[in-house]
């Protein structure tokens, strides 16, 4: 992954519920809905955790493979930004 | 009674049921029983009769906590929910911008009810279903606000709404040059001025308050929560007693119950306290809320069995003037009601203090003929048969 920070697009509004987040792209009006997991990454990265950190806390608090999240945090960050949910801060 | 009319009664039964036990818990494993005997077919009937009646999404929310619900069941639920909170996310972010559009034209404004109600009531933006968004602004506000909102892409869905009209309390606006998926109501008045003459000024004078934050969750625009909680009041009888005004008031009275005095205090002037003792009767007997404050038998209580049938009955499916028979029920007294109802339908063009005897009649007459109109209209369109199954 080349990019290690990101950030929560300002055209997207999010909540947190019981243990998944939906996160809306304002402008095209499209969701996505988040797992558990997924959800406590997207709360990480609006407090700006790299994604580093993000590896390191998730395993801790999920206890998951470090491989296999790393390659499901990848797929998941490419997805968000594709919909315009995040973008990679410069 | 037939099968389907038998099955149709007990899943209504069910919705209650589930209803119930978002304010009582011990009576969630009851309903958490029945939803398991259910089929999934019954299941996802369920939801699409807790949508019809515009709480899907609480319904949803709560089949989704409890044991029981199949598999498919589960997807129904969960898309429900999730597109309700990606609506309600949709809508928050538009209050604020609107908020702050007219805050910028020097307008103050407060959202009313909508998705800020959702996290006052229930805790949950996903959990309340907002059709539209509700603004109120000062009466000397309201021109320059309409003025925006046009310059905006809305305008008025009835050309003959007069925006400086004192007996009414709203303009409704829907998006004509402009990509938006709702519309507005622009109040500047919580209820129509001659039939609930309400004293909404606290919303402007009173210091926010973070409790009632009903503005997008800030709290800079939130009103007092007595003055919330009377209009939740107020709502159940403009829409005619719906299940989900219903649940509205009922968790605002489980949430808030020492305001209730209070409120009674705020609709007593206004000749209405009487609707909030039937209310308060109504979301005892439906959905066991009880208040401390609830007065012993209303006067009125008479006609809970009747408002209860009502509660099954979907707002859009209504009629024209069927909230008309059940508004009055607030009203305070035997004569009030026909008083301030004859008042409202003849009320005068002109206002200089003559009687206008032949204007009213005039009035009153083409009021009477839209019934009229209206009723063969509906009825003719009950008679239609529908386009697709």
């Amino acid at each position: 992954m080349e990019t290690s920070r990101w950030r929560i697009s300002r055209k997207t509004a999010y909540e947190l519920i019981q243990d998944e987040a939906v996160a809306l792209n304002l402008q095209t009006g499209l969701y996505y809905r988040l797992n558990a997991v997924a959800a406590s990454a997207f709360d990480r990265l609006a407090e700006g955790a790299d994604v580093e950190a993000l590896v390191d806390r998730l395993v801790r608090d999920y206890d998951i493979d470090s491989v296999v999240l790393r390659r499901d945090l990848e797929d998941l960050l490419s997805d968000l930004e594709k919909y315009g949910l995040i973008e990679p801060v410069p | 009674m037939t099968v389907s009319r038998r099955a149709a009664k007990d899943r209504d039964r069910l919705l209650v049921a589930v209803l119930r036990s978002l304010f009582d818990g011990a009576s969630t494993s009851r309903a958490a029983a029945q939803l398991a005997r259910l089929p999934s077919a019954d299941q996802i009937a369920l939801l699409d009769r807790a949508r019809r009646l515009e709480v899907g999404p609480l319904i949803a929310r709560r089949l989704l906590e409890m044991d029981g619900l199949a598999p498919e069941a589960i997807a129904a639920a969960r898309r429900i929910y999730g597109d309700n909170l990606a609506r309600n996310l949709y809508l928050r972010a538009e209050t604020k911008d609107w908020v702050g559009r007219l805050a910028v034209a020097g307008i103050p404004c407060r959202p009313l009810k909508g998705v800020g109600a959702s996290l006052l009531l229930f805790d949950d933006l996903g959990a309340r279903q907002s059709a539209d968004i509700d603004l109120l602004v000062r009466p000397q506000d309201v021109q320059a606000a309409h003025a925006l909102a046009v310059s905006r892409g809305f305008a008025p869905a009835c050309l003959e709404y007069h925006v400086t009209d004192p007996d009414s309390k709203a303009i409704h606006l829907e998006p004509r040059e402009v990509v938006a998926s709702y519309s507005i109501d622009l109040h500047w008045s919580i209820e129509m001025p001659r039939l609930v003459p309400i004293d909404h000024a606290d919303f402007w004078t009173e210091p926010p308050s973070a409790a009632s934050g009903m503005a997008s969750g800030s709290a800079d625009a939130a009103p007092p929560l007595d003055l919330v909680g009377a209009l939740f009041a107020i709502h159940l009888w403009r829409h005619g007693a719906t299940l989900k005004t219903l649940v509205d008031f009922a968790a605002f009275v489980h949430r808030f119950d020492d305001r209730i005095p209070a409120i009674r205090c705020r609709l007593k002037p206004a000749g209405a306290a009487a609707g909030l003792d039937l209310a308060l009767a109504l979301a005892e007997r439906v959905l066991g809320v009880r208040s401390r404050f609830a007065r012993r038998r209303p006067v009125r209580s008479l006609a809970l069995p009747w408002l209860e049938r009502c509660l099954g009955r979907p707002f859009a499916e209504r009629g024209p003037y069927f909230g008309w028979l059940v508004l009055p029920l607030e009203l305070d007294g035997a004569l009030r009601p026909l008083r301030r109802l004859l008042g409202r339908v003849s009320r005068p063009v002109v206002r200089d203090d003559h009687l206008h005897l032949g204007l009213r009649l005039r009035r009153v007459g083409q009021v009477v003929k839209r019934v009229a109109s209206r009723g063969e209209a509906h009825a003719a369109s009950s008679e239609r048969p529908p386009v697709a199954d």
